[in-house]
Order: structure tokens, then C-alpha cells, then sequence
């Protein structure tokens, strides 16, 4: 590839990118796609299933069902909101198979993976004090009622304005609001009753 | 400053407000206690969401190079077991194979040559056979009608000889009795 070819596809916005994709079924256009929005995905993905290899498993799928779902890609649409609209929708198809099948991701064994160290330069009482909030946080998480935990991750994981996220859920920006107080407040208590329980 | 809802505090505490409005919000804090004490829980809150970060993975880049990787490995199996049967087969003399199997071609076409040419023989001398039968039997035919219009023919001659010696005296005495009426006369 040429670097006239890189520099262009480098200056590409997500917009352009994805109208590549759509018209022309542009690989290499697709490629830059997935670099950019592969990591907000896969942590998308990852906090709202509670579950590292699920949520990849979920990302990956969100940018096979963008390739396959390309023609319905409104040009005039800004792309990470159908991106993030996309993964969501995986997200909860998946909490509720996982529902189905009365599993949880608290009891599963994948929950375990989420078992890494957070700071590997500290002490080992340290590191594994820092695991076990770690995963305190996963868990009270996952309890969390879906739309609360959609705007909570959005909001303060992925880093989404308020506006950004009631286009992404089609509702108004103050209940997008509303929702993260009562996200906050849950979490809060959640958390406050892991740490009594321990 | 009246009270700012809990909506409003969310933008306070995302810094969605203009600078404006943060710091008349901050100004607020300083002197209500309500609100400060709420917006103190929402940070400690926030600030434990922030423990769990999901591992930076090395996910995206493994998992699609897992991918890749397989993906090579099999081509280098693939590559390697060409190279391995090309270098384990012994080397193939082709000028010997194609006179073996010409060789083998031509006594395979000569053997259903000889068959053809048998089965043709054997056909011929049924037929020449049949045909001598055939001219065998019509000479026998031809034999037998011959000698029986010979008999035929025989016979009809003698009663046609007999006939005639009847006929002879017949005209013998008739002419004696005319001359012997001449006479008389």
C-alpha cells in the first residue's frame, strides 16, 4: 500500500470511512474502523456483561454485524452512535440468553478471569486488596438494572456525553440524566452492602 | 443560588457545565452542606468505579492475531509437509515411465488385437461352414429334382414310343388292306 493510500485512509473521519465501507465494500477503510473502536467496544462489552471473554467475544461480532449490516448505515448518521447502538443490542441479546439459561454472571466460571492484577507494581497485600474491590465493583455492577448500567458505562466508563448517550438510546437527555443519579445511588449502595458483607 | 437538582450535579460532576455555571456550582458546595455531603457520596462512588478497570488486554491484538497465527501455522504445516513429500519421494525417471507404459500400452492394444482377430476367425469359418451346408444340401436338391424329371421325361418317352409303334402297325395294315383293295379293284 502506497503512503498517498495510508495518508488517505489516516484522514479519513469515521463517517467517510464507513461510506467506503458501505459503497465499495472498502477493506481497508473497515480496518481503520476497527482500530479506532475496537478497544471502547471490547470495554463496552467487557463491563456490561462482567465477563473478559465474553465481552470480547461481543465485540467481535458487533464489527461483523456492522460489516453485514453496512447497507443500512445512514450516511448522514454520525457512525459511533450506530456502532455503539449495535454493541449494546448485542450486549443485552446476550444478558438475555444468559438469562435463559438461568446462569448469571456472578456464578459462572468466566467470572474468574476478571480476576487480574490491577497494579502489578504493588505489594501482594496491596494488589490483592485492590482485586477484591476490583471485582466488588464488577459484581454490585452487574446487579445493577440494565438501563441504569447502560448509562452508568457509557457516562463514566466510556466516556459519552449525556447528549451523545440519549442518541445512542433514543430517549431524552434528561432522563439519560436521571438514570446516572440513580445508577450512582445504586452503585453506592451496592457497594456499601458488599463491604458489610465482607 | 437555589439548590441544583441531582440532573444538574451529574453535569457538575462529568464536566458538562460551561465554566460559567461550575463555578457558580462550586461557589454552592462551599456553602451548603446538603449538597456537599451528596456530592462527596457521588464521587467516592465514582471513584470506586474506577478500581475496576478491565484488563488492558492484550485481548484485541491476541485474539486477532491468535487468528493470524493459526492461520499461519497452518500454512507452514501445509508448506512444510509439500517440502517434506517432495524431498521424500524418489525421483521419478520419466523417460523409463513412459517407455514402460508404452511398452505396456501397446502389448495391452496387441492382446485385444489377437482376441478381435480370433473371435473374427472364428466367425468367418462358422460362416464358410454354414455356406457349404447350404450349397451341399441345394446340390442334393438340385440332384434329386434332376433325376426325377429324368424319370419324367423317361417315362414319357417310352409311352410316346409305345404309342408310335401302336400307330406304325396301325397304318401298316390300314395301308395293306388299302392295297389289297386296289388290287380287288
Amino acid at each position: 500500500m502506497s503512503a498517498s493510500i495510508i495518508s488517505t485512509i489516516f484522514s479519513l473521519t469515521d463517517e467517510q470511512a464507513m461510506w467506503r465501507v458501505q459503497q465499495h465494500a472498502d477493506e481497508q477503510a473497515f480496518a481503520q474502523l476497527m482500530r479506532r473502536w475496537e478497544q471502547p467496544i471490547r470495554n463496552l462489552c467487557v463491563r456490561m456483561t462482567g465477563d473478559l471473554h465474553r465481552g470480547e467475544d461481543l465485540a467481535q461480532e458487533a464489527f461483523v454485524r456492522v460489516y453485514e449490516k453496512r447497507q443500512m448505515y445512514q450516511p448522514e448518521a454520525k457512525f459511533s452512535t450506530w456502532l455503539w447502538r449495535i454493541a449494546l443490542n448485542l450486549c443485552y441479546d446476550e444478558q438475555r440468553r444468559i438469562n435463559r439459561r438461568s446462569e448469571t454472571a456472578l456464578q459462572n466460571d468466566a467470572g474468574e478471569v476478571i480476576f487480574e492484577p490491577v497494579n502489578d507494581a504493588s505489594g501482594p497485600d496491596e494488589s490483592l486488596a485492590a482485586n477484591e474491590r476490583a471485582e466488588m465493583v464488577r459484581r454490585a455492577l452487574q446487579q445493577l438494572p440494565e438501563n441504569y448500567r447502560t448509562v452508568l458505562v457509557l457516562r463514566h466508563y466510556e466516556g459519552l456525553k449525556f447528549r451523545e448517550i440519549a442518541d445512542v438510546l433514543e430517549i431524552p437527555e434528561g432522563t439519560v440524566k436521571s438514570r446516572m443519579v440513580e445508577a450512582l445511588n445504586q452503585m453506592q449502595r451496592l457497594l456499601e452492602h458488599k463491604v458489610t458483607e465482607t | 443560588m437555589k439548590h441544583p437538582n441531582q440532573e444538574q450535579w451529574m453535569e457538575y460532576l462529568y464536566n458538562e457545565l460551561s465554566a460559567g455555571e461550575r463555578s457558580q456550582f462550586s461557589a454552592h458546595l462551599a456553602t451548603c452542606e446538603e449538597c456537599r455531603r451528596k456530592v462527596r457520596s457521588w464521587q467516592q462512588t465514582m471513584t470506586s468505579l474506577d478500581e475496576w478497570q478491565p484488563p488492558v488486554s492484550v485481548a484485541p491484538a491476541v485474539r486477532w492475531s491468535r487468528t493470524v497465527r493459526w492461520a499461519a501455522a497452518a500454512m507452514l504445516m501445509l508448506g512444510l509437509g509439500f517440502a517434506l513429500s517432495r524431498m521424500t519421494t524418489p525421483v521419478i525417471d520419466q523417460a523409463a515411465l513412459r517407455a514402460e507404459l508404452k511398452s505396456e500400452v501397446e502389448s495391452g492394444v496387441q492382446k485385444q488385437w489377437q482376441q478381435e482377430l480370433k473371435k473374427l476367425n472364428a466367425q468367418i469359418d462358422r460362416q464358410r461352414l454354414e455356406d457349404q451346408q447350404q450349397v451341399v444340401q441345394t446340390l442334393r436338391q438340385m440332384e434329386a429334382q434332376r433325376l426325377a424329371d429324368f424319370a419324367s421325361l423317361r417315362y414319357e418317352l417310352d409311352t410316346l414310343a409305345m404309342s408310335a409303334d401302336n400307330r406304325k402297325s396301325d397304318g401298316f395294315s390300314h395301308a395293306t388292306a388299302q392295297v389289297k383293295l386296289d388290287v380287288q379293284r
